[in-house]
């Protein structure tokens, strides 16, 4: 049986993964429309000639959406390997 | 315009091969367990195309086009909010929740909380969560066959109600996951493949801006006979050629509109728009100027307070995804928590695949497809713009295709919400008079599947055609102010209680749902308070979590005794040795 003291330490470091993770995602891609109000300027930048904010939005959101699943797909079984160590040390 | 016959044809195709690869899985599946989980034993790549095929629904196959369409780049947010909810579930919700071993949300409510009445009230939220999503499902098989034959609406989405039953019925879930699985590749290539000649197409016509200053204009001279009456604004002044009734009096020959004009179009009236018109639009469809369509946040289809609007549906989306009933029965077919997870990181990267192409058919609609504002069918945009711009056999057959992406996308995203609800219905809701009758389970989750589809088919044909994104998009509003804190304070805080579940449920889902049936109904608010009730979630869903935390703090002495060891199963990884036990179906049948 594993005490249910070192289960709730697990909980808390995946939560706080979770949610840093989360974070990560709200300041970068959820930023954006922040960052289209401050910066109205930016619609009128082009690159392959599509306005900046459609490039972000249609194209760019998804790839960095990848990767912060990729990043918190391999921290949170890393988390779960260590459990798994540490309680079979015990 | 589509040849009929071959978009007919697509559409025949997709239903019998649904029926066909349903009957395969039909001779596998056996047992209660199969028809509920599909025994839980399909690969994560095969997992996530299901849950891909699943999800991608009429809202993201034709409504984000539709949207951009009428309401440009914020319109973007929809893709973008759709992929990230499965962020949120990845990081907080779908590892525990496969560990938990339920196989339901009202499951999960039981088995977390021991209450039967936080799990009758999960029911009843599944199964009207799950109802308003199906509406825009059959909506959408309505719209998509009239624009190809010209057949009503209702024709359509009894189409896909029946093909639905007669698959969930005949072999549950696991020809269920096969189906989806082809479903979410059938729309990938359906909706990928048109957009290369389109742009090459529009290349080779000049590239012409989809944001060009002023209102949209004809491109080309196009004809459209009405099939039901219409008000129209004129935005410019226009003139048109009309053959039929305008406001009741019957007319022939050009009509002269100024700024600002509004008429009504009796049905089957035949409008002529010359090329370079201003064309007018339907008064249910909001049009904006060009470079305001192409700017974000500048209120384009009508939006204000754009910068709320914009986070508020964002937060629905992120929050409400792990909240529908088609998402999270997904998560049971995973063998175990680890593949859960890695199931999820992969439906990202196939929904990000997805949602680049359905923009594009957004932005070219500016330029070729204008009439649809007239009518105010801008959700079929994706299914005209083929037969307007490549050349003959290949306009016809890339409509053909996407029709068939299309109705794969009504057909599986219906089938994986109907295998939900009838899943409660049987089990929470028809589960005690079964149990005195004596009625078999597998007999009990057809009579719920009959009754899962009924009930929206009917809908669908008395409401009156909203957005299908924007009622999709209600939906999401419902699940992330319910079901979202449930999940999220379930899995990660010990102190909640039956009674804080129960009031946040209750308080979370009457608020959103009384904003989105004023919504509907269109009540006269002013516009700060309409733009709350248009996009909820950003005020509904904190209440919820408050309700809940400051309720299960008062009730305290109700944290359930064997938290502790819930908290040991749902988070525990696989291999490592705990107590465990998984609860068999039927097993807590009240």
């Amino acid at each position: 049986m594993v005490g249910e003291l070192y289960i709730s330490s697990l909980v808390r470091t995946q939560l706080r993964l979770g949610l840093a993770v989360l974070a990560a995602f709200g300041v970068t891609v959820g930023g954006l429309p922040l960052l289209f109000l401050l910066a109205p300027g930016l619609s009128g930048v082009e690159l392959l000639g599509v306005p900046l904010p459609w490039l972000l939005l249609g194209v760019g959101a998804y790839p960095a959406i990848g990767l912060a699943a990729w990043a918190h797909l391999r921290a949170a079984e890393r988390i779960e390997r260590d459990f798994a160590e540490l309680v079979e040390r015990r | 315009m589509t040849s009929p016959v071959l978009g007919v044809l697509a559409v025949a195709l997709v239903c019998v091969a649904t029926i066909a690869i349903g009957a395969v899985g039909l001779r596998v599946s056996r047992t209660t367990s199969d028809f509920y989980v599909a025994s839980r034993a399909v690969t994560p790549l095969g997992n996530a195309s299901a849950i891909g095929g699943e999800y991608l629904s009429a809202a993201s196959f034709l409504g984000v086009a539709g949207l951009v369409f009428t309401g440009g780049v914020d319109m973007l947010w929809f893709a973008v909010g759709y992929t990230a909810g499965y962020l949120v579930l990845l990081c907080l919700v779908a590892a525990p929740l496969r560990r938990s071993g339920a196989y339901t949300l009202p499951d999960f409510a039981q088995s977390r909380l021991s209450s039967t009445s936080v799990r009758r009230a999960s029911a009843l939220l599944v199964v009207g969560i799950g109802w308003l999503y199906l509406l825009p499902q059959m909506q959408g098989a309505g719209v998509a066959l009239r624009s190809i034959t010209g057949a009503p609406v209702a024709a359509g989405a009894a189409l896909v109600a029946a093909v639905v039953v007669l698959n969930v019925v005949a072999g549950g879930m696991r020809s269920i996951t096969l189906v989806q699985a082809f479903q979410y590749w059938l729309k990938v290539t359906a909706i990928a493949t048109p957009v290369l000649f389109l742009v090459l197409a529009w290349h080779a016509d000049g590239a012409p801006d989809p944001s060009a200053p002023g209102n949209p204009v004809a491109r080309e001279t196009t004809v459209t006979v009405l099939t039901d009456p219409v008000d129209v604004v004129a935005g410019e002044a226009a003139t048109l050629g009309v053959i039929g009734t305008v406001d009741g009096v019957t007319t022939s020959g050009p009509l002269v509109l100024a700024a600002g004009d509004r008429v009504r179009f009796g049905a089957r009236t035949e409008i002529t728009i010359d090329a370079g018109t201003h064309v007018p639009h339907a008064e249910a469809v909001i049009v904006s100027e060009g470079p305001r369509w192409a700017a974000p946040l500048s209120g384009a289809g009508g939006r204000e307070h754009p910068l709320y609007a914009t986070y508020s549906l964002v937060l629905a989306l992120l929050f409400g995804t792990m909240g529908l009933p088609h998402v999270l029965v997904r998560f049971y077919t995973n063998p175990d928590g680890r593949a859960a997870r890695r199931t999820t990181a992969i439906v990202i990267g196939l929904l990000g695949l997805f949602y680049l192409w359905p923009p594009v058919y957004g932005a070219l609609g500016r330029v070729y497809a204008t009439d649809l504002l007239l009518t105010g069918r801008t959700d079929t945009v994706v299914l005209e713009l083929p037969g307007r711009l490549l050349p003959a056999p290949w306009g016809d057959l890339a409509s053909a295709l996407l029709v068939a992406g299309a109705f794969a996308a009504f057909l599986s995203t219906s089938s994986g919400l109907v295998v939900s609800v009838a899943g409660v219905i049987s089990r929470d809701l028809l589960g005690g008079v079964a149990y005195r009758r004596d009625w078999h389970a597998v007999a009990l989750f057809r009579a719920g599947a009959v009754v899962a589809v009924l009930v929206p088919l009917a809908l669908s044909l008395v409401a009156t055609s909203t957005s299908l994104a924007g009622t999709v998009g209600l939906a999401f509003a419902v699940a992330a102010s319910t079901f979202c804190p449930l999940l999220l304070l379930g899995i990660w805080w010990r102190g909640l209680t039956a009674p804080g579940a129960l009031w946040g449920l209750g308080v979370g889902g009457a608020t959103s749902s009384t904003a989105v049936l004023a919504t509907i109904v269109g009540l006269p608010v002013p516009d700060l308070v309409a733009v709350l009730l248009q996009q909820p979630a950003a005020w509904t869903m904190p209440l919820a979590f408050g309700v809940m935390v400051v309720v299960s703090r008062l009730t305290r002495d109700r944290v359930p005794s064997d938290v502790g060891r819930v908290m040991v199963r749902l988070h525990t990884p696989e291999g490592v040795q705990v107590e465990r036990r998984e609860p068999q179906p039927g097993d807590d049948r009240g």
